[in-house]
């Protein structure tokens, strides 16, 4: 009897023994069980995918494929694409990219940066590029086309250039450079005539020298709050086959921020003005003069509405800042095009006003979003860069 | 054969009974522990560095962790404390603290070895320079500068943030305040560097100079560096915010539900301290007295205080979130801009040495403070977590706040006056929030001339006025069953209460409420006796918001 009692004592005790007495034992317990069902620590799934996104080139500056999404050609609309980035010693790299509109265009290009020179204060650059664009609207030369005169050509452009740029301080910039540029032009409407449309349909093969001095006190070119640019270029377009459309431009232009309670508000201001002179007996090529009408310039007319040798372009803007990723604006443009620069005068401008917003990170904007009225209609607005 | 049958009938109940009971009594003998068990050799925890956009992305929109809101703190002991363990040691209000060992905190050596310090890594990809040395005597350091202009700025604020966490309770790393002289830099043998946007290569000497070009430099050409040194163990990953780590079986409360981690939100907005993310913390396998286990530190504190590390603290930086509240932003979109943030219309304190921080903090709310990204502990936090950390807060003074302060070396005495003071005022506000938010009575004990003593941490820290009286409900209490049975009430304008003639029960529980104050202070706290020879032993407290 006292063995079976002593037996069952002991199987009373097995029995319980699983039961804790204390409170460290019941934790105990706990990880004895995590114990006994240990796995490896490391990403998740989605985890696993964001670090692939990040690692491409497109987001890490790293080497390889990526997406690209840009525009081909003002006016063309969205386009699509990719590209192949390369990364060389001393910040060297080599970019190749491929894309292709909603109107079918397509853009080519290859670029080379070297090597920084002098602690980075030289960059030097190539480029090789070849553009199909198609439907450029034409309206006329001169302040006065009518919308309904639209017309539309295709075009062709092959670059092949260098720029050189120093920077001797972070807000002053001297760059010079030169390009092989071959236009082709085919016209979708016999209408359009060498005099009405200079350079249209002509095989054009320029030599084109170029030199820019800038002063920009802006915290980033692609976003900022504060600060100004100021710009002057000149370029010189050399026709080598002996046609008559080689010209001198100029352009001038300057950004003006005000931010007012630390930055809740900015007053934007910008002026630009373009000048072009041919050359004795040469006319200024339709696709390659300045116009005002796109998501840029004159808000709320056509792309490329007006066109002729000379444009004067003056924006404002009220911004607000809701949050520190998105800006809304609203904003008048107004703005003239020429045929003499005496006509540059505040006179008769053509106006545009409108509502946008602004999605931006601290020195780039990623979307812009604007609706703008113009006397012609609205205009609706999208770009992956700032107005200025 | 019949008694046999018998015997083991009774046995089989009486096993039953106990074993039913044992598993689900309310207190155990050995409560309440102060001490986190660790039962469990870590033995094949790897190295994790989780993603920062990844952890950015995934508490700015999915939320992770326990998807029920309000649930208790789990790892508590029975008197709602956070015992000692791998995140948290008790420290303030819990042992006593003077500002000398604040000023000393996790130190444990006088700082690196003088002689020269070799290079063995360098920081380079993010936005301020590092380097990680090894000095003379062998150990590792990890160098941080100041960024050019900004002397003491990101150095100081780093060490005063170190000091005050450590004090707080938290694992810090061993923090010192240096001096660099690059002619004693030697780049080691096998040192690696990757250039931004380049591809790695040896590190040479134009590489040390470029790191060093991006950092403050002294008159006589040394750099004022803050030196932290390698904490014990291998490094295995980062504090993760929510869930447990699946290689560490003695982590079995899922970091949301963790007092410590919610708790963590008060002290960092204490300390402005807006990059509390998990990137910013170390978790290390370490072996003490023959057992392996992960202990999580907190690091990298130069986003602190008045800093930004790279430059001053950015206005908006503890006001908003990193991504603003959507309805927030809708309201600023119609409003044309007129809807200004606080932020961007007060006053600043700015300084070289310290920064840029708020001007005034008596009116600043802690409520309503944002770090850049909120994690699951921080969502799930209550108002009795934020009452813990509170507590903890009342027992740091204004001298152990100065002496952490002088840590920081500002050489700025305005400035220097101006940060402890911050602290102080904001240490204030955080006790003005939290103390009354709860009932606020603490420490309960029945005294051995038989009243029941306790404080009103709220009233006695001076944050709430004194409630016109305290009433007690006492109860026996089944520690079996976690039935009560009310005995009797008694009351009065100040502790002590009477405690009335109990039954011989071996437990006694005592619901205490303040009459006549905030009506938070209705609620009652539940203390838990255990009777013993040599009296009343408090064993269990619930402050329940």
């Amino acid at each position: 009897m006292l063995r079976t009692t002593a037996v069952l004592v002991m199987l009373t005790l097995a029995i319980s023994a699983g039961a804790q007495t204390t409170r460290v034992e019941a934790i105990a317990q706990e990880q004895e069980k995590k114990a006994a069902q240990l796995g490896a620590e490391g990403p998740s799934e989605a985890e696993r995918i964001i670090r692939r996104v990040l690692i491409s080139p497109l987001l890490a500056g790293g080497d390889g494929l990526y997406p690209w999404f840009g525009s081909v050609f003002g006016g063309s609309g969205m386009a699509i694409g990719a590209g192949f980035l390369k990364r060389l010693p001393n910040a060297a790299s080599a970019n190749v990219m491929a894309g292709v509109s909603l109107n079918n265009s397509i853009l080519m290009e290859g670029k080379f940066s070297a090597p920084e020179l002098w602690h980075g204060m030289l960059r030097v650059d190539g480029l090789a590029r070849w553009t199909d664009a198609r439907g450029v609207s034409f309206y006329g030369l001169g302040p006065g086309s009518a919308k309904a005169a639209r017309e539309r050509y295709d075009y062709q452009p092959t670059e092949f250039g260098g720029d050189a740029t120093l920077t001797p301080q972070r807000w002053l910039s001297l760059s010079g450079g030169y390009s092989w540029l071959d236009i082709d032009t085919q016209r979708d409407f016999p209408g359009l005539t060498g005099d009405l449309a200079p350079g249209i349909g002509e095989a054009l093969q320029y030599n084109v020298t170029r030199g820019t001095v800038g002063i920009d006190w802006r915290t980033s070119p692609g976003y900022s709050t504060r600060g100004g640019f100021y710009r002057a270029t000149v370029v010189k377009h050399a026709e080598k086959n002996g046609l008559p459309f080689s010209f001198r431009s100029q352009e001038y232009e300057v950004v003006q921020l005000l931010p007012l309670v630390r930055e809740q508000f900015v007053l934007a201001f910008r002026g630009l003005a373009t000048t072009t002179h041919p050359e004795p007996g040469h006319d200024v090529p339709v696709m390659l003069g300045p116009f005002l009408g796109s998501g840029s310039t004159l808000r709320g007319f056509r792309n490329r509405r007006f066109t002729d040798r000379h444009r004067l372009l003056l924006s404002g803007e009220y911004r607000w800042r809701p949050s520190r990723y998105l800006d809304m604006a609203v904003f008048v443009d107004a703005g003239k095009v020429a045929p003499e620069t005496r006509q540059l005068t505040l006179k008769e401008l053509e106006t545009a006003w409108g509502l946008g917003a602004r999605f931006h990170g601290p020195g780039f904007t990623a979307l812009r979003m604007e609706v703008a009225k113009g006397r012609e209609g609205l205009g609706i607005i999208f770009a992956g860069s700032q107005v200025f | 054969m019949m008694r046999i049958w018998r015997a083991i009938a009774v046995l089989v109940i009486a096993t039953g009974t106990w074993a039913v009971s044992a598993a689900t009594p309310r207190f155990f003998p050995d409560d309440p522990i102060w001490r986190e068990p660790i039962t469990q050799d870590v033995k094949a925890a790897k190295r994790y560095e989780p993603d920062l956009t990844y952890q950015t992305l995934e508490n700015l929109f999915w939320r992770p962790g326990d998807t029920v809101l309000g649930q208790r703190a789990k790892n508590i002991n029975t008197v709602d404390e956070v015992p000692d363990g791998p995140f948290f040691v008790n420290r303030a209000g819990r042992v006593p603290l003077t500002p000398p060992l604040v000023a000393r905190a996790a130190n444990t050596t006088a700082g690196p070895a003088p002689g020269k310090w070799t290079v063995i890594s360098a920081k380079s990809d993010g936005i301020t320079p590092g380097f990680t040395i090894r000095d003379a005597a062998g150990l590792v350091w990890f160098l941080k500068f100041d960024p050019p202009g900004w002397r003491g700025m990101a150095t100081g604020s780093e060490i005063v943030a170190a000091k005050l966490f450590w004090a707080a309770g938290y694992h810090t790393a061993e923090y010192h305040m240096a001096r660099l002289d690059p002619a004693n830099l030697v780049i080691g043998r096998d040192t690696k560097i990757t250039p931004p946007g380049k591809m790695e290569r040896p590190m040479h000497q134009g590489d040390v100079m470029w790191l060093l070009s991006r950092a403050d430099r002294d008159p006589d050409g040394t750099y004022r560096v803050i030196a932290s040194k390698a904490t014990p163990g291998r490094p295995v990953g980062r504090i993760a915010f929510h869930g447990t780590r699946a290689d560490d079986p003695n982590d079995i409360v899922p970091h949301e539900h963790r007092r410590e981690l919610r708790g963590y939100f008060v002290f960092a907005a204490w300390l402005n301290h807006v990059d509390a993310k998990g990137i910013n913390s170390l978790s290390s396998l370490v072996t003490e007295n023959g057992r392996s286990f992960i202990r999580h530190y907190l690091l990298d504190f130069g986003s602190a205080l008045g800093s930004a590390a790279v430059g001053p603290r950015e206005g908006w930086e503890g006001y908003e979130a990193l991504i603003e509240q959507p309805g927030d932003i809708g309201k600023r979109v119609l409003a044309l801009g007129f809807k200004i943030p606080q932020w961007r219309t007060q006053d600043y304190f700015e300084s070289r040495s310290i920064g840029r921080l708020p001007r005034d903090h008596s009116e600043w709310n802690p409520e309503t403070w944002w770090p850049h990204i909120t994690n699951a502990a921080f969502r799930h936090m209550r108002p009795d977590d934020t009452f813990w950390a509170a507590s903890k807060l009342a027992a740091i003074t204004d001298d152990m706040i100065r002496a952490a302060v002088a840590e920081g070396q500002f050489a700025d005495p305005e400035a220097e006056q101006f940060l402890a003071k911050a602290i102080s005022d904001r240490r204030r506000r955080i006790l003005q929030t939290f103390l009354p938010k709860v009932n606020p009575l603490m420490d309960p004990a029945i005294d051995d001339q038989g009243r029941l003593r306790f404080r009103n941490l709220a009233a006695e820290a001076g944050m709430a006025k004194a409630p016109e009286g305290y009433r007690a409900l006492w109860y026996t209490f089944d520690n079996a069953s976690d039935r009560s049975t009310l005995v009797e009430t008694t009351g009065g304008a100040e502790s002590p209460l009477a405690v009335p003639k109990l039954p011989d029960s071996e437990f006694i529980k005592v619901d205490l409420v303040a009459t006549g104050g905030p009506d938070a202070w209705t609620r009652p706290v539940s203390a838990y006796f255990r009777r013993k020879p040599s009296g009343f032993s408090l064993i269990g407290l619930e402050r329940l918001p």
